[in-house]
């Protein structure tokens, strides 16, 4: 049986909220708090109202070798238990036994020294990783060659930009090769080409038996590159296993995040030309929805109120995801050009059709504005309505019972040429 | 706690990284705070560490400078400077065995290297808040880079020293062989000093309020300017327990001879006092350390 590489045991970590440092009045107020506590005989145990439990209770283990990504929302304790195992602050109870070298990458960049120039931070960065002068020597033309900025690697790092620094910071941690590496949210920054080489020189590192602890907010990162993940939840280990299965309760977790809202009213607006008054998400049988089956199609509901005489305008709905992603534009001028002439006072109700089957499940929002294009917004209500298109009875589901990435949700036969493999 | 262990990828064990034993450090973290000696002991083995970090200061330090490394020279040639024209010409000459600038260097070369050492250690965890924020090393080496690094102004110094000697026709005898025994006294009190300053500055940012002012007073409480005789007798053994005095006064003496000032108790009192310090700062430094980061 091989010994874990690192194994917490019961971690917990409390941080005070009202922390002494925090009082500047002349510390009077811990000064009688200690009188007290003197008094009183012995410590005095923190109140719970100031207490904040950033981990609680956490065990597990990680075998040499292994890539373990740690999911979880902000505030969960993701950093904080990086942050013990690469010693730099001490749990309130429990333990980590730690075999090998730890080199951490926590938020961006190593603690590189403004003045000095790319090539002597190489060199610090080793020094206070614990290694010896003789391999930093030995890699700094590698670690040079894929942090991709050799021209300026003789310019003080203060000249860099944030890309640049990451890039560096990335290229001496992945070469310099500790034993364990502790990866927090570094692979979300830098352009595109360097996160796909940072995510494939990862994928190197973790086949080459490296044994990686990786904390990022990004799913599909952690999906790809690591085994086993685990969840973390205000301070708790809520999940670990296989990260297919940790993500997906993971998703479960955090959907209900997203509250939705098929129906909006806006009260009226005489000192604007247009007036948004409502915007409603119906489905198949003209109810509003807040859940779209996703076979079905249904129908967004758009009323306004005209103010004032006004040409050239349209109506305008976009349709995204929670984060902001253009999905689909529609447009009451899109289909008939005619309708951008002279629209008369009063109050009016549209809608469109979005036809079933074209849309991923998951949670969608709707923007509503109104305006001339390129010229005038007269109203423009962000987010108005929000809904999620389940999937209850798709053919698939009998047999994947996770979504899927991505947003289009269209089912395509595929066709066999010639003899089929279940002939 | 929901475990969704089922069909967990089993480790393979022929997978690479089984020789870790061989290369591997086990090391345990816990809620109980580890002794002195270990931690020490872990600094010691840092030594390449600390050779880089003294090279990161003086690099820092004067690769920004237009004029560099002559900043050494010039800083402490014109503090001399200020000093003889106010306490030679414009008072009264003093009464010192040697000329006043002769007499002045030495003294002021210990204090310069003790009043850059101590106040540049006593930022050092702050000035790398940084640093520690991200990677573990031991904390220790950061004040103590802090106290090595001003010994290359010292250093300068010294070449501006010999220089000023030959002019006066100063040839140093056998007591020059006592300079690094005072050296050795100065840069423990600076140690001391550093430690306990960076401790609390880390903790309460007043210490940079009140740093400035308590370096100012410290030295007109040191034999620099003066000598130790001008102290009235009564007080002499109350004002040796300023270790600065001991250096001070040592390093005069080995520059130039002459009769040593202090006496016995005098000297026993400054010596006291520098372990005091060296163990007190210490002490406080280790009680920080660990907590560090939940503190800057």
């Amino acid at each position: 049986m091989t010994e874990p590489m690192i194994a917490c045991q019961e971690l917990s970590k409390r941080y005070m909220l009202r922390q002494r440092t925090q009082g500047n009045r002349l510390m009077l107020g811990t000064a009688l708090e200690a009188a007290r506590g003197l008094l009183g005989g012995g410590r005095v145990e923190p109140d719970e109202a100031d207490v904040h439990w950033a981990l609680r209770d956490v065990s597990f283990d990680v075998m040499p070798g292994e890539a373990l990504g740690i999911i979880g929302r902000n505030g969960a304790g993701k950093s904080t238990l990086l942050k013990i195992i690469s010693r730099l602050t001490l749990p309130t109870s429990g333990r980590v036994v730690l075999h090998g070298r730890v080199g951490s990458m926590l938020e961006v960049g190593v603690g590189f020294k403004q003045e000095l120039t790319g090539r002597e931070n190489i060199s610090l960065s080793g020094a206070i990783l614990g290694i010896p002068a003789k391999e930093i020597r030995r890699k700094v033309e590698e670690i040079i060659e894929f942090s991709g900025i050799r021209p300026f690697i003789d310019v003080p790092v203060k000249r860099y930009s944030s890309g640049m620094r990451i890039r560096l910071a990335f290229a001496v941690m992945t070469t310099l090769e500790p034993e364990i590496l502790l990866i927090d949210e570094v692979l979300s920054v830098g352009d595109a080409e360097f996160r796909r080489r940072s995510a494939s020189r990862m994928e190197e590192l973790i086949q080459g038996g490296r044994t990686v602890l990786f904390v990022s907010h990004q799913r599909e990162i952690v999906e790809r590159l690591c085994d086993r993940a685990l969840e973390l939840d205000r301070g708790h280990l809520i999940s670990i296993g296989a990260t297919a299965r940790v993500v997906e309760h993971y998703r479960e977790m955090v959907q209900p995040e997203s509250p939705t809202n098929a129906y909006v009213a806006f009260d009226p607006d005489p000192e604007r030309p247009l007036r948004i008054r409502a915007a409603a998400i119906l489905n198949r049988t003209g109810e509003v929805a807040e859940e779209i089956e996703m076979a079905e199609s249904f129908r967004v509901r758009v009323s306004y109120d005209i103010n004032e005489d006004v040409e050239n305008m349209n109506v305008f709905c976009r349709l995204e995801t929670p984060d902001g992603l253009g999905v689909l534009c529609s447009g009451d001028a899109d289909y008939d050009p005619a309708c951008l002439g002279p629209r008369r006072r009063g109050t009016y109700s549209a809608e469109f059709e979005v036809d079933g089957g074209l849309l991923e499940a998951g949670p969608y929002r709707l923007t509503v504005s109104a305006g001339i294009p390129f010229e005038r917004i007269f109203d423009r209500e962000p987010g108005a309505v929000s809904f999620r298109i389940v999937d209850r009875s798709s053919r698939r589901r009998l047999w994947y019972p996770q979504t899927r990435p991505g947003l289009i949700g269209r089912e395509y036969p595929w066709v066999y040429e010639g003899r089929s493999p279940w002939a | 706690m929901t475990s969704i262990e089922a069909n967990t990828s089993e480790t393979d064990p022929s997978s690479p990284g089984e020789d870790r034993n061989d290369t591997g450090i086990s090391y345990v973290v816990d809620a109980t705070r580890r002794g002195w000696r270990a931690r020490l002991s872990e600094a010691m083995a840092r030594r390449e560490l600390l050779w880089m970090l003294v090279r990161r200061d003086i690099s820092v330090r004067y690769r920004e400078a237009l004029l560099g490394v002559a900043w050494a020279v010039i800083v402490p040639a014109a503090s001399l400077g200020v000093y003889w024209l106010v306490f030679d010409v414009f008072f009264d000459r003093q009464s010192t065995d040697h000329p006043y600038v002769v007499f002045l260097f030495p003294a002021m070369l210990a204090w310069n290297y003790f009043n850059s050492s101590a106040g540049r250690a006593a930022q050092a965890l702050v000035k790398d808040s940084s640093l520690l924020a991200k990677v573990y090393f031991p904390r220790l080496l950061l004040p103590v880079s802090n106290v090595i690094s001003p010994l290359l102004d010292t250093a300068i110094g010294m070449v501006v020293l010999v220089g000023i000697l030959l002019a006066y026709r100063y040839v140093p005898g056998w007591e020059l062989l006592w300079l690094p025994v005072f050296g050795v006294i100065g840069m423990s009190a600076a140690t001391g000093m550093g430690m306990l300053l960076s401790s609390f500055n880390a903790q309460f940012k007043d210490v940079q309020h009140f740093l400035p002012i308590m370096l100012h007073l410290w030295f007109f409480s040191t034999p620099v300017l003066y000598s130790v005789s001008r102290v009235p007798e009564r007080f002499q053994q109350w004002y040796a327990l300023n270790p600065m005095v001991l250096v001070c006064e040592g390093v005069r003496y080995a520059v130039l001879g002459g009769v040593f000032p202090l006496s016995a108790s005098m000297v026993a009192a400054g010596l006291f006092s520098t372990v005091v310090i060296l163990v007190v700062g210490f002490v406080s430094f280790m009680r920080t350390e660990q907590t560090i980061t939940d503190v800057l």
